[in-house]
């Protein structure tokens, strides 16, 4: 059983490097360009090193920069990052088990957030098998649709794939002064015109925009700026990292994927800490587009949030590893996303390895488990 | 090139039945003791030839043979018709896997089948608090003191109480308190207090009301819940209801699915009881064994309105295609108790007859080989 777990994992590992290798481009270009690098040989020597701890391509050398004249670490300070497909595919997975679809699914986590009495984005429809549904999934007709759009108490409306991650495919419909939704990117208003065509298109979910706290539009106003803070549970909830996900160009989504920039909050006062740090690894200290300064800026309600987090998780207690999106609102935080296999890339990016956080020791004895099982999709 | 992952998948649906044949033994230990005293067998060459044919169709040990008598002498069938019994084996490690595979979580773990049925706003049993290690939580998850949870006790019209595991099945670890002065007392005379809550396995545990059962359910047999048990199949916006029957407790036992309990078939349309109930022993019966009610044509209350609402409640769930339905009747209407995602079907069989077709399996040896799948961990 152990050894079979050992192959089925190398193979997924080979047959996910050209996915690898197309999302970590960016930082293969960083590489590329950059002129500092350490001599070739202690490059490979490294490389070979972490390939054979981790037994994977260390693309963890090429996204925290590893390769850097100035990253002067010892070996046991560059085994410290954890890689990408480790932490998805061997790691994580053994905290969410067979209850992931309750985070991956977003119209049921909305279902558990709601009954768990999780403050959460009001949702206004889902739309599947070719229908319309009101959140407790009863039929609406198309006269209840057009109301639930026109009495939207809100300024945007977010319509979400429901098993979708990192942002694609989001549509988001702003109010106009016709008291109309209107897409700004295609110019499409949210009316049944268009909602017939996405009916057939596969399940969305369809969410009140949050009006996010006024101080967080000041560092960039046309994002909801979310936190992500990254949890684990044992019987007792910890905090590991908070970590502000900030929108840039105009941008209506702060995900940085998509182009958003992010930056490590001190735990202990809600404070951010340092410079912000792009997709794309450089370091800003001030908001490129409102030229907001990052460092000390005191997260809003930092305390109702904490608060929030520790008796969520708790009702999460399923899982051991989460990463929560959390909103900020006028009046308190909101839970927008709950994520259980969530990316550690900009958690390591901003507050360091995450090994010894973990309590990793031997990642290549990971490789071998006997307690698992072949689930039909 | 050869499709090495169909293979693994047979390899590995093959390995789990090698892997599980303690508990394919403990599942018919009933049936073949039944099989042992039967005195009125077909010849053994028959039945050796009955059996290798049988296993050869279903590509797992015949256990439906020994399940449903059909080594009797005076069970008549041709082999198509005996075809149409499916195995213990298939149904819940190769059927229902396959057929309800991502979501199954929330159908086993009571706690959170009943978040979504308050969210669906589909009625449940009154959760009165849950236990984990030393810790209580109220409805919202949220921890709470044992004097608040103790505090739910003292509703006035709380007679009885259940505390079931939320990961039980088939009414594993279930037990009973009932109100006796200002204590609630199970039947080996223990006190439902802190102490006894000590004393459980480390797994979470959901206390709930005991419901009130409507006045003819109690009638047939007033020491348990009896529930009905309904499977659906949905698919998109189409419910269909395959089949339905009443399971009732027997000799005193307080719950309806112990091995002791009966099951008669229940008219989907009319809502009526067919004539005879039968036991996991095979045995018809045309009246409760302990009460004397006699089943054939009891038009079951509230029928109307529970097949109202099964298609709607299914479409909710609709990312479970079959769902094993359990529902009380009370006076006032129905509860659900719990919904299955890997129904047990053997008194279903039983009732009625092979449910190969109902279902929709064609080629059982098909559901051998699949490529779609993925590792899980557990």
């Amino acid at each position: 059983m152990q050894v079979f777990y050992f192959v089925w994992k190398s193979f997924s590992q080979l047959a996910k490097r050209k996915y690898s290798k197309e999302k970590f481009k960016p930082e293969l270009e960083v590489f590329r360009r950059c002129n500092e690098k350490k001599s070739i040989f202690r490059r490979y020597y490294e490389m070979l090193m972490l390939g054979w701890h981790w037994w994977e391509y260390p693309w963890q050398y090429f996204i925290y920069e590893l390769y850097r004249k100035d990253k002067n670490l010892s070996p046991q300070e560059l085994k410290a990052y954890i890689p990408y497909f480790y932490v998805k595919n061997i790691y994580l997975p053994r905290s969410s088990r067979a209850f992931a679809p309750l985070c991956r699914d977003k119209s049921l986590s909305h279902a558990m957030c709601a009954s768990l009495n999780i403050p959460q984005a009001k949702m206004l429809f889902e739309i599947y098998n070719n229908e319309f549904y009101n959140k407790s999934q009863d039929v609406l007709s198309l006269e209840k649709l057009q109301k639930k759009i026109t009495d939207a108490n809100c300024e945007k409306i977010f319509i979400k794939p429901n098993s979708g991650s990192l942002e694609a495919g989001i549509r988001v419909f702003n109010k106009n002064d016709q008291e109309q939704f209107i897409e700004l990117k295609s110019g499409q208003a949210l009316d049944l015109n268009l909602l017939n065509q996405m009916k057939v298109k596969g399940h969305f979910i369809a969410e009140e925009g949050i009006a996010q706290n006024s101080k967080l539009s000041e560092i960039y106003p046309h994002a909801v700026n979310t936190l992500r803070i990254f949890t684990e549970y044992d019987g007792t909830c910890r905090i590991h990292t908070a970590i502000l996900r900030i929108g840039r160009n105009k941008d209506q989504i702060d995900n940085a994927s998509a182009g958003g920039i992010f930056c490590l909050i001190n735990l202990s006062d809600g404070k951010i800490c340092g410079d912000a740090r792009a997709y794309d690894l450089s370091k800003l200290s001030h908001h490129p587009d409102t030229q907001f300064k990052f460092d000390g800026f005191q997260i809003p309600f930092w305390d109702e949030t904490i608060a929030l987090i520790k008796t969520s998780v708790i009702k999460f207690r399923y899982f051991r590893f989460l990463g929560w999106d959390i909103a900020i609102g006028s009046t308190g935080s909101l839970v927008v996303e709950i994520n259980s296999n969530p990316d550690l890339e900009i958690v390591q990016c901003v507050d360091g390895p995450y090994k010894n956080k973990l309590g990793i020791k031997n990642p290549k004895r990971d490789y071998f488990n006997s307690r698992f099982k072949l689930r039909d999709l | 090139m050869i499709p090495v992952k169909k293979y693994i998948y047979y390899f590995w649906k093959k390995g789990t039945e090698k892997a599980n044949q303690q508990l394919i033994d403990k599942h018919i230990k009933t049936s073949l003791a039944l099989f042992h005293n039967c005195e009125s067998r077909k010849p053994d060459q028959q039945i050796k030839q009955e059996m290798r044919a049988l296993q050869k169709y279903w590509g797992c040990r015949a256990t439906q043979y020994y399940e449903y008598g059909m080594y009797r002498s005076d069970y008549r069938a041709t082999m198509d018709e005996m075809n149409e019994f499916i195995p213990y084996y298939f149904l819940p490690f190769v059927f229902f896997p396959r057929v309800n595979p991502v979501y199954y979580k929330i159908s086993d773990e009571k706690n959170i089948a009943n978040a979504f049925f308050d969210y669906y706003q589909i009625p449940r049993t009154h959760t009165l608090f849950k236990y984990h290690g030393g810790r209580f939580y109220n409805g919202y998850e949220e921890v709470i003191s044992d004097t608040q949870a103790f505090e739910s006790l003292e509703l006035p019209d709380l007679k009885t109480i259940f505390i079931k595991p939320a990961h039980g099945m088939q009414g594993m670890g279930i037990q009973r308190f009932i109100k006796e002065g200002n204590n609630f007392v199970n039947d080996e005379g223990r006190k439902f207090d802190t102490r006894f809550l000590q004393g459980l396995n480390d797994v979470l545990y959901l206390i709930e009301k005991g419901m009130e059962q409507h006045p003819l359910l109690s009638e047939i047999y007033p020491h348990a819940l009896n529930t009905i048990r309904i499977l659906t199949k949905t698919e998109g916006q189409e419910v269909k209801l395959i089949l339905a029957f009443l399971r009732m407790g027997t000799g005193g036992d307080h719950i309806d699915n112990s091995s002791k309990s009966i099951a008669v078939k229940i008219n989907l349309d009319s809502g009526r009881l067919e004539e005879f109930a039968i036991s996991n022993y095979l045995k018809k019966l045309s009246k409760h064994p302990d009460t004397g009610f006699v089943f054939k044509n009891t038009a079951l209350p509230h029928w109307d309105v529970i097949m109202e609402a099964i298609p709607v409640m299914a479409r909710k769930f609709a990312f479970i295609k079959f769902i094993g339905w359990d529902i009380a009747i009370t006076p006032d209407g129905f509860r659900v108790i719990e919904i299955n995602r890997s129904p047990a079907l053997k008194k279903a069989q039983l009732l009625h007859g092979g449910l190969k077709s109902k279902l929709e399996i064609t080629n059982p040896k098909d559901w051998y080989y699949n490529t779609n799948y993925n590792m899980e961990e557990l």
